[in-house]
Order: structure tokens, then C-alpha cells, then sequence
């Protein structure tokens, strides 16, 4: 493994040996593959706050500027032409501030010019790597494998070298059609919850994403490019990536209501940055906080509240959709495995692949579900797993209920066998990335798995009735930026010598579209008040995944129909609203001039991501029926 | 003998959103700000932000304190609220809800005027020793543009007006500051202690993090009133009427130079040829 690198002095030359040139390959192979989080053996250094990278000119100016080289190096952040190192003393303690030393390293020139054109926001440049040995005076370095070689050996290297070295799409912002400062319908909430803490926090976060990524919606939905280096850092800095995650691991702590505001107003500014934030801050971040180990917490989280890390949730497969639990093909296998030190680990080798994850081209932490087949065979007696959800697996035969595991996983650390298959090319969502991720016998540690080994179905049910609600106000925001179009365009277009707003036809369109989102949002904000307050009444959100409710208390168990009408309501409500706002604008709302044909497009993922309409009507029914069954 | 300090004090007015279309009352006794979305004038944001610049490049030795101060009811702290979230280390509120403007027409509703508010933020600033007090250059309410100049001639201070750049020297009580004026640029060297008013193009206002909006709300507000500091509030002007702005009239989009002559000269501006 990388870290192993802490046992070789590198103040003298490396010496050739099997176990050093595979840390330098590895090392080389995860920088040519893609942005390797920091902690770098061979003397490079990825700045993840601006997706740059940058050598030092030879091994001694590196042991020069970092006069303790044999611990992992780790930039944060940059400020003011500078960018502070910070050094870890174990892996283990990277992001515990109380134990790093920091130092100042010049940035290179270019990296300053970037900032400077294009102000706070600026996409850094992204350097590419060149062949060290002409500059390293280092005597092994002839010794290494040649970088080249590796970059080109890199099954996922063609990925990095595709990126298109200038941020052109990104430098044009585009026009905004809201003023940043006003919300339609809050009158649903003013009474009950939106106190002015809230109103604070919303105003906060609509401000920022009306200035930084309103104008660049369309940008983001034409290049189909996931502004990462733009944005990411700058929300993790805003605080929002960690809006529900304790304050101990770098995050605010707050509730589901919070989390809602501000997924609204990220997709209220752009559909397809609010998706990419509800997969990172929910379905991947939640699920760590609420099923990992402590040190899986202190590990991962820092870095995704941060924004240095971007997460993703791999559930489904081109077989399994709806059918998750039934059809699921991808398996963990135990296997024993020896590590580069020699020592044996026990550990999981898993197989399969998975579909349509978002956030998958980029992730550095993947939560994935597989089946483990050696569980099920001696387990079939004592099982006592949650109710398997989806609709057709009461048709299967008992006998075939499948264990999962959850594993959580830091995919820089997953080796060649791990990859990232093919970006999709969507009809929506357009620059929230999406692909398929395939894992060839990948193996993991142990300490990898999410919760309890054979748990994951309970694991991957407990997360589902958050994700919903996060991720229902993903079309609240949509219905709200169709508000925003309309209102202004029907005063200002005339037609018959007045404004198209002034008829009553037109006003039809406006009372519909407004009263979907006054109830959307009543409905939304009312159901995750309500499991926030009964959060804080239990105290202890997450009884263990064991325990026979699978993973959920009993009382906010039966907010699982509530999730699921949220969503299955806001989310044809969102399409029906953007329908109505291209027919509203006419010959204008059908081109792409205008953002009403973007915001159609990105209002219809939500009646197929996390679940099908079809699929939480029978969730519904079901909850209901079997309620009413339960009272009789 | 250390580098001299820079205590700032920084002031912030609550106004009437900028974004908000604002309506005048129907006796035209000015504008109906019930309910209205207020916010930091823009200006006085330029100069919170110009404060913890100036901290961020002098560092914290250089800057120990900024102190951010209202002059106004108690919703005012919603706006030293967002200045805590920038950057400002504690906030005062000179609050005029229990002397309120008196005036013998108009009732409560008026504002302190820039004479009071200035001698607010004197009386203020002795309290608070502080030697540099930066403020916006005019509120967007009523463009007075006055409170700085008048508080500069109050404490009989340095002052620069409509600051487009402001540098510290090092080792020195000395303050470089660009103002913009008609002709250009002006450049001038100022000796503490000094008021500075900011405009435009000084900086741009950082957005505010929700960590450091939530750390904001353990931020201390200090509350004084208007006798504390022994200032009276009173009425020096008198506000006659207030209008909206002449409505546009129907314009009408001619499409050639002929077609203009033609209306011109209809309309009698214009002599027949």
C-alpha cells in the first residue's frame, strides 16, 4: 500500500528495490490516472482545491522545502500565491489539524496569472506531468519505470489525457434569471420553518450560487463537464457538502430541513450541480456517517466536507434498477490477501459492475453494495433482514433473498483493476457525471466494509428515505427556476399590444405552476421538519444495522411512504412545471436560448433517479395497505 | 518600538434591500418600508470587507480589533450579523428604539441623520479608542454621502473619500489610499488615526460561509442607546414631499432618419426645410 512509503527514508536516494519501484509506480499510476489526494511519496503534489499539480524540480528541493520528506505530504489550500503543505504524521491523522506542521510553497507563475484573470473562482491550470529524470538529479531515478510508460499502461489513463487542458467553457457566464434574493411561495413556510436562522442560512447559500453558478448553468449543461476544480472546493468551503455531517468530522451538524434549503437552491441555480450534491452530501456522505466505523468517519468525511474529495453511491446495475436487491449480480468474495509489507490480510475481492452512479467519473470515495453469496448459504435460518422492498422480489422463491454488504471505498487506493467504464451522455442533468464503474475482482481490506459484512440490505435501506427527501428538493428547485423564467418573461413580452401576463390564459399557466410549488415546498419542508424533530427526540438516530427494523427506528420507519410521496409528487409536478414554462415563453421556451428546455430535461431524471414513479407508488400503496392490515 | 496598530471600527447601515422595488406612502412622506427585505448597504459591505482585508494582509498583531458598529432599531442586528459573518470580531449597536428621531410631523419612522450618526460614531470611537474608521461612502436609501466627511471634522481626523485601493505602509502610521475623482485617480498619504470611505471598485465583498455565519451568532453584540453616548437624535431636515420618479412616457421606435425629420418637425422641434 501507498502509506508504506512512510518506512523509506527518501533523504537518500531511493535504492532499487521490488517494493520501491511498485510505491513509485503505484504512485505514478494513480497521478497519471487521476487526481491522487496529496499524500505522494515521489515528491509531486496534486492540489485538489484546484485540480493542479505540480513537481518539484529535483528530490533535494523537495527535501529542502519539506525538511521531515519520509512523512506524506498533503496540500490544502491555497491562498495569496501560496499554497500551505500540511504534513501528517500517520496517515491515520490526515485532517486532524492539531498534530500538522505547515509550510509555504510558491505556487508556479502560471497558476497565479489563472487566478488573477478570472478572480476568485479561478479554474487552475492543470499541469501535466513531465518525464523527471532530466530534471531529477536523483541517481535511481533511471533505476524507476519511465513515467511515460506507466501513463500509457494506465487502463483509465486515456480518461485524464481526454480532459481538455484549458477551462474556455467555463469563463462566460451566462445570464441569470433571478435576483438572488427572492423565493416564490415561502408563505407556506414563514410560520412554521423558516426561522431566521434558516432564512439566514438559505439567503447565504442563494447568494453564493446565484453569483457563482447560476451564470454558468447552461455552460456546465452544454460542455457536459462536471466543474469540479471550479466549484467543488468552493461549496466544501461554503460549508453546504457538509451541511448534515457532525461538527466533528468538518461539517455543520444540521438537520434534513437545512439539507433541503440548500439542495433547492443549488438546483434552483443549476439542476445538475444540486443532483451532484445531493449524491456527495447524502446518499454517499450520509450513508458513511451513518453506518461507518469511527475511524472510516475520521477518515472520509473530512475530505468530502472539504470538497478535496468528491463521493458517489454505486447501487444499481444495467440488470438491477428497480429490482436492486433481487437482481443484483455484483459479489464480494472473502480472500485473503498478502499486502507489499508481507503481511497477510484478510480482506474482500469484489466482481461486477455498476450503472448509471453519479458523481462515478470523479469519486474518490465510492459506498458500493455487492451481494456476498458465502453469507447467504449458512445464514438462511437466522436471517433476519428488513422487508426486501422492491416489488418483484415477493415473487422470487424465499430461498433467494440475497445478502449484501455495504463497502465504502477510496477508489485511488483500488489499483488498475478498479475503473471507470464510460462517461453516459444523458438527455438532462448534463455535467453531473455519470458512468459505470466496473470492478475486476477488486480487492479491499476488511476494514472497507460499511456497517456489518451480510448487512447491507438494511444498510442500503436505512439511507433510502433520506435520499428521498434530500433529493425532493432537487424538483422543488427546478419548479422554482421555471417561476423565475416566467414571471418576468409574460410582463415583459407583449402580444395584442399587452403584456401576455395580462390574459387570463397566461395567468392560468402562472396559477398552476405556482400553486404545484407552494404545495411542493409545504409538503417537503413539513416532512422533513417532522423527521428532524423526531430525530432529536430519540436522540440516537441509528440503532445498529442489526437490530430488526433494519437499521431505522420504528417511529421514523413510517415516515418511508411520507419520503416517497415527497418525491414521487415534486418530481412529476417539476416536469409538468417546466412544460408549462416552455409553453409559457412559446417559440423562446423551445429553443435553447432560454433555460426552460435545460430545466425539462433535468426535471425528468427525478422520475427515474432514486426510484421510479411506478416504483414508489407501489412502495406507497404498499406501506399503506399493509398499515391498514395492521390496525384492523 | 512595534509596528503602530490599526483599531478599526468599521460602520454598517441597514437599508432596504437593493434588489426590493420600493412603493411611496400614499401622504408622500417618504418610503413604505413595512415588511420590506432589508439588507447591509452595499457600500458598508465594501467596508467590512476592506477591514478584514486589511487584517488578512497586515495580520492579526497589526489589526487586533474590528469592532463593527449600527446606528438604529434593534433589527439592526441582523445586519451586524452578517458583518460578524465576514470577518468582524464583535459588534455594537447604538440603539435608537427607545429615543427615536423626534421629530413633530413625521413621527418614528425617521432615520438618525449622517450629523447624529456621525456624532454617534465620535462619541462611539472614544469609547472604543480606535484610530482607523472605515464606513461606505454613502448609504443607497437616502445618498447622503456626508456621515464620513462630517465625522472626519468632528474628531478633526485624516480622511479619503470614494477609496478605490487602500495600502498600509510598513513600520509607519501611514495609509496610501487611491480616491476616484472626476479627473482620474488621486493619491494621497494619510497619518492615522483617519476615516476612510470606500467605494465600488475598492473590493469585491467575500460571500459568507454558513461555518462562519454559525459561528457568527456566538459573536457579542454590545447594546448601547443613544444616551449612553450622550447624543441626542434630532431633525435638522425637513422632507417636503416625496415622489416617484416621472414615469416613462409611450416611446415610439421609428425606423429611418426620414421618419425622424418628419415626427420632429410635426412636433414643432424642428424647422420645415
Amino acid at each position: 500500500m501507498l502509506w508504506l512509503g512512510r518506512a523509506f527514508g527518501f533523504r537518500e536516494a531511493p535504492k532499487h528495490s521490488d517494493v520501491l519501484s511498485r510505491l513509485w509506480w503505484r504512485c505514478c499510476y494513480h497521478h497519471a490516472r487521476k487526481w491522487y489526494p496529496g499524500d505522494c511519496v515521489c515528491g509531486c503534489i496534486a492540489d485538489h482545491r484546484t485540480g493542479s499539480e505540480w513537481r518539484f524540480e529535483s528530490r533535494e528541493r523537495y527535501t529542502e522545502v519539506c525538511p521531515d520528506a519520509r512523512t506524506p505530504l498533503r496540500v490544502f489550500s491555497r491562498q495569496h500565491g501560496y499554497c500551505t503543505v500540511e504534513h501528517a504524521l500517520k496517515r491515520e491523522q490526515v485532517g486532524a489539524v492539531a498534530s500538522v506542521t505547515r509550510l509555504e510553497v510558491p505556487l508556479p507563475s502560471g497558476l497565479q496569472r489563472n487566478r488573477e484573470r478570472t478572480g476568485v473562482l479561478s479554474p487552475g491550470k492543470r499541469f501535466r506531468r513531465e518525464v523527471s529524470s532530466s530534471s531529477s538529479s536523483s541517481s535511481s531515478s533511471s533505476s524507476l519505470p519511465p513515467q511515460s510508460t506507466v501513463a500509457s499502461a494506465g487502463p483509465a489513463s486515456a480518461h485524464s489525457a481526454s480532459a481538455p487542458s484549458t477551462s474556455a467553457w467555463w469563463t462566460a457566464p451566462g445570464p441569470t434569471y433571478y435576483d438572488g434574493r427572492h423565493t416564490h411561495a415561502d408563505e407556506v413556510l414563514l410560520g412554521t420553518v423558516l426561522d431566521s436562522d434558516r432564512s439566514g442560512l438559505r439567503n447565504t447559500v442563494r447568494a453564493f450560487a446565484h453569483e457563482y453558478i447560476a451564470p454558468y448553468a447552461a455552460a456546465i449543461d452544454e460542455a457536459n463537464r462536471f466543474p469540479r476544480e471550479q466549484l467543488w472546493t468552493e461549496l466544501g468551503n461554503l460549508g453546504v457538502l457538509g451541511v448534515a455531517t457532525a461538527n466533528a468530522y468538518g461539517g455543520l451538524g444540521l438537520g434534513l430541513v437545512e439539507h433541503c434549503l440548500v439542495m433547492e437552491e443549488l438546483s434552483r441555480a443549476s439542476p445538475s450541480i444540486g443532483l451532484s450534491y445531493g449524491a456527495h452530501s447524502n446518499l454517499c456522505m450520509m450513508q458513511i456517517e451513518r453506518h461507518g466505523s469511527a475511524a472510516q468517519k475520521e477518515r472520509l468525511l473530512p475530505p468530502l466536507c472539504s470538497g478535496v474529495w468528491v463521493g458517489a453511491l454505486a447501487m444499481s446495475e444495467t440488470g438491477a434498477g428497480s429490482d436492486v436487491l433481487g437482481s443484483m449480480r455484483t459479489s464480494a468474495y472473502q480472500r485473503k490477501r498478502t499486502t507489499a509489507a508481507g503481511e497477510l490480510r484478510s480482506g474482500w475481492s469484489i466482481r461486477g459492475t455498476k450503472m448509471w452512479i453519479t458523481n462515478g467519473p470523479d469519486a474518490d470515495v465510492v459506498v458500493v453494495y455487492a451481494r456476498t453469496p458465502e453469507l447467504e448459504s449458512h445464514s438462511a435460518s437466522t436471517s433476519t433482514l428488513a422487508a426486501v422492498e422492491s416489488a418483484s422480489s415477493s415473487s422470487l422463491p424465499k430461498q433467494s433473498k440475497p445478502k449484501l454488504t455495504a463497502f465504502v471505498l477510496e477508489t485511488a487506493q483500488l489499483g488498475p483493476r478498479y475503473r471507470v467504464a464510460q462517461k453516459l451522455d444523458k438527455l438532462g442533468m448534463r455535467g453531473s457525471n455519470t458512468c459505470e464503474l466496473v470492478f475486476d475482482d477488486v480487492w479491499v481490506p476488511d476494514d472497507a466494509v460499511l456497517g456489518e459484512p451480510g448487512l447491507g440490505t438494511t444498510v442500503l435501506m436505512a439511507g433510502l428515505d433520506a435520499e428521498r427527501l434530500v433529493l425532493s428538493a432537487g424538483p422543488l428547485g427546478i419548479m422554482q427556476a421555471c417561476l423565475d423564467v416566467v414571471l418576468p418573461y409574460v410582463r415583459e413580452r407583449q402580444q395584442f399590444g399587452s403584456p401576455i401576463g395580462t390574459f387570463p390564459l397566461m395567468q392560468a399557466k402562472l396559477a398552476d405552476m405556482y400553486g404545484a410549488l407552494a404545495a411542493s415546498r409545504a409538503h417537503t419542508f413539513g416532512v422533513a421538519a417532522s423527521v428532524d424533530k423526531l430525530t432529536r427526540q430519540i436522540g440516537e438516530p441509528t440503532p445498529p444495522a442489526s437490530s430488526k427494523h433494519g437499521g431505522l427506528n420504528p417511529q421514523l420507519r413510517r415516515f418511508r411512504k411520507d419520503c416517497a410521496s415527497v418525491i414521487l409528487q415534486n418530481a412529476e409536478r417539476a416536469t409538468q412545471c417546466a412544460l408549462q414554462a416552455i409553453q409559457a415563453l412559446g417559440g423562446n421556451g423551445y429553443i435553447s436560448d432560454y433555460p426552460t428546455g435545460r430545466l425539462l430535461r433535468d426535471a425528468k431524471l427525478y422520475e427515474i433517479g432514486a426510484g421510479t414513479s411506478e416504483i414508489r407508488r407501489i412502495l406507497i400503496g404498499r406501506e399503506l395497505y399493509e398499515a391498514s392490515h395492521a390496525t384492523k | 518600538m512595534p509596528p503602530p496598530c490599526f483599531r478599526v471600527l468599521v460602520g454598517v447601515k441597514r437599508v432596504v434591500d437593493y434588489a426590493v422595488k420600493v412603493r411611496i406612502t400614499p401622504d408622500h412622506s417618504g418610503v413604505d418600508t413595512a415588511n420590506l427585505k432589508t439588507s447591509m448597504n452595499p457600500f458598508c459591505e465594501l467596508a467590512v470587507e476592506a477591514a478584514v482585508q486589511l487584517r488578512e494582509r497586515l495580520g492579526p498583531e497589526r489589526v487586533p480589533e474590528i469592532v463593527a458598529a449600527s446606528v438604529g432599531p434593534t433589527a439592526c442586528q441582523e445586519t451586524l450579523r452578517t458583518a460578524l459573518a465576514m470577518g468582524v470580531d464583535r459588534a455594537v449597536l447604538v440603539n435608537t428604539d427607545a429615543a427615536p428621531v423626534s421629530d413633530s410631523k413625521a413621527g418614528s419612522a425617521l432615520q438618525p441623520e449622517p450629523l447624529d450618526v456621525a456624532r454617534t460614531l465620535a462619541a462611539l470611537q472614544s469609547r472604543l479608542q480606535s484610530n482607523l474608521i472605515l464606513l461606505g461612502k454613502q448609504a443607497i436609501d437616502d445618498d447622503s454621502n456626508q456621515t464620513g466627511q462630517l465625522l472626519a471634522g468632528i474628531l478633526n481626523w485624516s480622511q479619503g473619500t470614494f477609496l478605490s485601493k487602500i495600502e498600509a505602509e510598513k513600520e509607519q502610521d501611514l495609509l496610501q489610499v487611491d480616491r476616484e475623482v472626476d479627473e482620474g485617480i488621486e493619491r494621497l498619504r494619510l497619518r492615522l488615526p483617519s476615516v476612510l470611505t470606500c467605494d465600488l471598485r475598492l473590493n469585491k465583498p467575500r460571500y459568507i460561509t454558513l461555518p462562519n455565519l454559525m459561528r457568527a451568532k456566538t459573536k457579542p453584540i454590545e447594546t448601547l442607546s443613544t444616551s449612553d453616548l450622550g447624543v441626542a437624535l434630532r431633525t435638522y431636515w425637513q422632507i417636503v414631499r416625496v415622489d416617484e420618479p416621472p414615469a416613462r412616457r409611450q416611446v415610439t421606435m421609428l425606423k429611418t432618419v426620414d421618419e425622424l425629420v418628419a415626427k420632429l418637425q410635426q412636433l414643432g422641434v424642428l424647422d420645415r426645410a
